[in-house]
C-alpha cells in the first residue's frame, strides 16, 4: 500500500477543539473548506483548530448537518494548509480494500490507523456507511477514511461501542452531495433540515422553524450551544484568565486545558473521577550521556519541591504538580500554584538544558 | 490556630497523644528542612515508646488473622472526620489536623503518634504501616510527610530511572532522594491540603512504601533495606505452627492441582491456597510481597481465559520456590505489624451476600463433576477472596473465623485454640461446641443488627464438604444491615 504518498495527508488534517472535547477535520481543496462531523463541533458556531503546521486558530463553523452528521468549517486565511481530494464519483469501494483512518484517537495527535473495508455498504438508519476494521477511537471522529492512493472515501463517524474494531464512515457520496448543496448557499451559515433535507440559512430561518417544511430546527445549531463549565472547571478557567491567557485558545475539552507559554505546553486536567486537579509539562529530553547525574538531580529536587514532582517517561523529563483535591482548590491558591508551577517549569527547563545538556523536547502538537 | 487545642485533646483518655515542653524536634518556626535527619534518628525511640515492654502474648488473644481491612465507620468516627473538615473550612488548620489525628488513633490505635509543640502549636506525627514508618510535620503553613523506603551506597542508574518512572504512577506523593535514602514524600502548603486530601496522601505514602520496598530489593539487590521488622515478634509456638501449615497447605494444593486439567478450577485452588495462607498465616515482609507478586500473575490475566494456563504455571512455579525455602527463611517473615491505613475497603454485607450467592455455584459444580473432594478447598477459596478484597462487619468476621477453625482444627490447636471443634482423628464434628460458638456470636450481635441470627439448624454435619457448603449458604442469608 502506497502509504508513503499519504505523508502529505497529515498537512490537510486538523485537530478541532471545543469546550466539550476534540475531534478531527480535513481540508478539501476543491471546495475550500474543512470537513468534520457535526457531533465534533457540538453546536458551536466557532471552534478552535490546530495542525502540525500551525498553532491554534479560531474559525467559524459554516455548516451543520444533523442528518449526515457533517459540519464544514472555514479555512483560516493566515496559514498554509495541505489538501485532500475526494474520490471520483464512480469510485467503487470493495470489500477487503486497504484503508487508512487519520485522526487524533484518545488525544494521540495525527495518528494513522490502518485497516481494511469489512463491508463496503452498511445501511444504518437509511444511510450508507463503510464498515472498517480499523481500530478507531474517540478523537478519530470527523477524520477522513482514505484509500491507498490517498483519496477520501468516507468521514469516520462512529464506532460500535460493544464491538472490537468496528468503525463506520459516512460514504463519500453523501459528502459530495452535501458539498454540492452547500455551494448554492456559500458564504452564509446553513443547517440541513433533518425532516425535508433542504439547507436552511440563518436569514431564511423562520422564527426557529424550517421555512420549507415547518419543522422546529435545533436551536443550538443556529444560536450556538451554551457552555457552562462545572464548579471546578469554572475556577480553573478563572485562574487561566487571571494569568492572562486567552481562555478560548487554552480550553481543550470539558476537563482539559493546555497553556502554551513560550516553548512549553502546560496541560491542566481536572479528574472528576478522583476529585483532583493537576498540571503537567514535558520539559525536555534526557541527554545522551551523563544521564545518571540528571536523574539524581531530579530526584533530589523532588525532595525539596513543594507540590511538584519530576518523572521520566520514555525520553521525556516531565514535571507535574501533585494533585490538589478539587474541594481544596481555590482561585487564589490555584493561581499561586499554577503561576509558581509555570515559573518552575521554565526555570528547570533552562537548568536542565544549560547545565545538564538535556535536549529540547519535540512535543506533540 | 486558636492555640488552645489542649482542652479538647485532653478529654481523650488513654490517648497516645503526648504533650511535651521539649518536643524532640526543633519545630520552632518550622525549620522543616533542618529537622529531617534528627527526625529519622528518633524513629527507633518512637518504636520503643510504642512497643517497649510488650512481649508476645500467651493464649490466642494476640493472634492476628488477615490483613487490615477497613472497618465499618462508626457514628463517632464519622463525626470526628466531619469535625476535622469543618475546622479546616473555617481556616483552623492545625485544630482540624489534631481532630483528624484523633480519628486516625481510633483507627490505628498505638500505630499513630502525635506530638504537639506547646510553643508553636506545630504537630509532629508518626504512623506505622507494616514494616514502614510515615513521619512528618504540620505547621500553620505547611505539611510535610515522608517514608524512607530503602537506602543505597552509590546512586545506580537503573534504580534512579525506576524511581523516576514510578513517579508517573503516583498521584499524591513522589519518590525522591534525601542523602542516600530513597524516600516517598510530599510537601504542601497547609491551606491546599484538607485532612481529607492529607488522608489520600498519607495512605498512598504508607501503602506504597510498605508494599514496594521488597520489590525494589528484589530488582535492585544492592540497595539496603530500611525495615522495622520484628516489631512485634510472635510466640515460638505460633511461628512453628504457621511454618508447618504454610508448607502443609502448599503441599496439599500441589497434590490437588497436579491432575486437574480444567485451568479455571486450578486457578481457584491455587488462589484459595494463597488467600488461606495470607489470612491464617498472615506473613509479613518478604514473604508477603512474594505472595502479592504471585497474585499479580492472576490479576494480569484475570479477564483472559486463554492465558490462564500460563498464569497458573507461573503461580505454581513461584509457590514451589516458597515451599523450598528453609524454615529460617520463612520464619523471618512471621511477625506482626501495626497498620493505620486499611488495604481492603469495607463492603456492605448485602454486596458480600450477593457475590457469595454467585460463587457458591463453584462447589455445586464440583459435586456435579464428581469432584466432591474439591468442595472444601473451593469453599475456602470463596471465603478467602472475600476476606482479601473487603472489610466486613465484625459479626461476619467472627463467623468466618469459626468456619476456618472447624475445617482446620489442628492448625488452630497448634496456635493455642484449645476449644477444638472437629476431631480429625475420627473425622467427627464436635457439634455441641460448634453450636455453642454460634450461639455466642448470635447473642453478641443480635442487639447490634436487628434480626441477626445464624441458623445452625440448617448446617449439615454429615461430612466436611456438606458442612462447608451449608455453612456458607447460611452465612449469605444473614441479616446484617450495615
Amino acid at each position: 500500500m502506497a502509504y508513503n504518498t499519504l505523508l502529505t495527508a497529515g498537512d490537510a488534517i486538523v485537530k478541532i477543539l471545543t469546550p466539550w472535547g476534540n475531534g478531527t477535520g480535513f481540508l478539501l481543496g476543491d471546495y475550500e473548506l474543512i470537513v468534520t462531523n457535526r457531533h465534533v463541533i457540538q453546536g458551536c458556531r466557532q471552534v478552535i483548530i490546530m495542525s502540525e503546521n500551525f498553532k491554534k486558530r479560531t474559525v467559524n463553523v459554516l455548516y451543520a448537518d444533523p442528518l449526515y452528521d457533517l459540519a464544514f468549517l472555514e479555512i483560516p486565511e493566515d496559514v498554509a494548509i495541505g489538501s485532500l481530494q475526494l474520490a471520483f464519483e464512480d469510485y467503487q469501494i470493495t470489500q477487503g480494500e486497504p484503508i487508512l483512518a487519520v485522526g487524533h484517537p484518545l488525544n494521540l495527535n495525527y495518528t494513522n490507523t490502518k485497516g481494511i473495508v469489512s463491508k463496503a455498504s452498511r445501511l444504518m438508519g437509511g444511510i450508507n456507511y463503510i464498515q472498517t476494521d480499523a481500530a478507531i477511537n474517540p478523537g478519530n471522529s470527523g477524520g477522513p477514511l482514505l484509500t491507498s492512493e490517498g483519496l477520501v472515501i468516507g468521514v469516520n463517524t462512529f464506532i460500535m461501542a460493544a464491538g472490537q474494531n468496528l468503525g463506520f464512515a459516512l460514504h463519500f457520496s453523501y459528502l459530495r452531495q452535501t458539498l454540492e448543496d452547500y455551494k448554492k448557499v456559500k458564504n452564509e451559515y446553513a443547517v440541513r433540515c433533518s425532516s425535508c433535507t433542504n439547507l436552511v440559512t440563518e436569514s431564511a430561518l423562520k422564527n426557529g422553524y424550517c421555512p420549507f417544511c415547518g419543522v422546529k430546527m435545533d436551536e443550538d445549531d443556529f444560536k450556538g450551544k451554551l457552555y457552562l463549565p462545572g464548579h471546578t472547571s469554572q475556577k480553573i478557567e478563572e485562574i487561566i484568565k487571571k494569568m492572562g491567557y486567552n481562555l478560548n485558545m487554552v480550553r481543550e475539552g470539558k476537563y482539559d486545558w493546555t497553556i502554551e507559554d513560550g516553548n512549553l505546553k502546560i496541560a491542566i486536567t481536572h479528574r472528576p473521577d478522583i476529585n483532583y486537579v493537576s498540571a503537567e509539562c514535558i520539559l525536555c529530553k534526557i541527554p545522551t550521556e551523563k544521564i545518571l547525574r540528571v536523574y539524581e538531580f531530579l530526584l533530589r529536587q523532588n525532595y525539596k519541591l513543594p507540590r511538584m514532582m519530576f518523572s521520566v517517561e520514555k525520553s521525556y523529563v516531565i514535571m507535574t504538580t501533585s494533585y490538589i483535591k478539587d474541594s481544596d482548590f481555590h482561585i487564589d491558591t490555584g493561581y499561586e500554584l499554577f503561576s509558581k508551577y509555570i515559573n518552575n517549569c521554565h526555570r528547570y527547563c533552562d537548568i536542565l538544558i544549560e547545565r545538564y545538556y538535556c535536549q529540547p523536547a519535540e512535543t506533540e502538537e | 490556630m486558636t492555640k488552645k487545642p489542649a482542652r479538647w485533646i485532653s478529654k481523650k483518655q488513654n490517648s497516645l497523644l503526648i504533650r511535651t515542653e521539649n518536643i524532640f524536634l526543633s519545630a520552632k518556626n518550622l525549620g522543616i528542612t533542618d529537622i529531617r535527619s534528627e527526625k529519622r534518628n528518633e524513629i527507633m525511640s518512637f518504636l520503643s515508646k510504642i512497643f517497649n515492654g510488650k512481649t508476645p502474648q500467651n493464649g490466642t488473644s494476640g493472634i492476628k488473622f488477615g490483613r487490615f481491612s477497613e472497618p465499618a465507620e462508626t457514628e463517632e468516627l464519622y463525626d470526628m472526620r466531619t469535625q476535622a473538615d469543618d475546622l479546616f473550612d473555617k481556616g483552623k488548620f492545625l485544630d482540624a489536623y489534631v481532630v483528624y489525628f484523633n480519628y486516625l488513633q481510633e483507627l490505628g490505635g498505638p500505630a499513630v503518634l502525635l506530638e504537639i509543640d506547646d510553643e508553636t502549636g506545630n504537630l509532629t506525627f508518626k504512623l506505622l504501616q507494616g514494616s514502614k514508618i510515615v513521619s512528618g510535620i504540620i505547621s500553620e503553613k505547611e505539611v510535610w510527610a515522608e517514608s524512607v523506603v530503602a537506602k543505597f551506597s552509590e546512586p545506580d542508574i537503573t534504580l534512579l530511572r525506576f524511581l523516576l518512572g514510578k513517579n508517573n504512577d503516583l498521584v499524591y506523593s513522589k519518590f525522591a532522594l534525601d542523602g542516600n535514602s530513597i524516600v516517598l514524600n510530599q510537601r504542601c502548603p497547609i491551606k491546599d491540603l484538607s485532612p481529607a486530601a492529607f488522608a489520600d496522601m498519607l495512605s498512598e505514602i504508607a501503602i506504597i512504601s510498605d508494599g514496594l520496598d521488597e520489590m525494589i530489593e528484589a530488582d535492585f539487590p544492592f540497595i539496603i533495606p530500611v525495615d522495622y521488622e520484628n516489631i512485634i515478634p510472635l510466640s515460638q509456638k505460633e511461628v512453628l505452627t504457621k511454618t508447618e501449615y504454610l508448607r502443609q497447605w502448599l503441599s496439599d494444593m500441589f497434590a490437588l492441582t497436579e491432575n486437574i486439567e480444567n485451568e479455571p478450577t486450578k486457578t481457584s485452588l491455587i488462589l484459595g491456597c494463597i488467600l488461606k495462607i495470607l489470612y491464617l498465616i498472615s506473613p509479613e515482609g518478604l514473604l508477603l510481597n512474594r505472595f502479592r507478586h504471585i497474585l499479580g500473575h492472576y490479576y494480569e490475566v484475570s479477564d483472559q481465559e486463554d492465558n490462564r494456563a500460563e498464569s497458573n504455571y507461573k503461580m505454581i512455579e513461584e509457590l514451589k520456590k516458597i515451599a523450598g525455602l528453609s524454615d529460617e527463611e520463612i520464619e523471618k517473615s512471621l511477625f506482626k505489624t501495626y497498620t493505620v491505613f486499611p488495604e481492603a475497603e469495607y463492603q456492605r454485607f448485602a454486596e458480600t451476600a450477593e457475590s457469595l450467592t454467585q460463587l457458591l455455584q463453584l462447589p455445586v459444580d464440583c459435586v456435579k463433576k464428581r469432584m466432591k473432594h474439591l468442595v472444601v478447598p473451593m469453599c475456602e477459596y470463596i471465603v478467602g477472596i472475600h476476606l482479601y478484597k473487603h472489610g466486613m462487619p465484625e459479626a461476619a468476621n467472627e463467623l468466618l473465623l469459626l468456619f476456618w477453625r472447624v475445617l482446620n482444627p489442628d492448625f488452630f490447636f497448634g496456635l493455642g485454640f484449645e476449644n477444638v471443634l472437629y476431631n480429625e482423628t475420627v473425622s467427627q464434628f464436635l457439634k455441641g461446641r460448634i453450636i455453642q460458638e454460634i450461639e455466642r456470636i448470635n447473642a453478641k450481635y443480635s442487639n447490634i443488627y436487628q434480626g441477626f441470627s445464624f441458623d445452625f439448624t440448617e448446617l449439615d454435619f454429615s461430612s466436611r464438604e456438606d458442612f462447608a457448603y451449608t455453612f456458607l449458604f447460611e452465612f449469605k442469608n444473614l441479616q446484617i444491615t450495615d
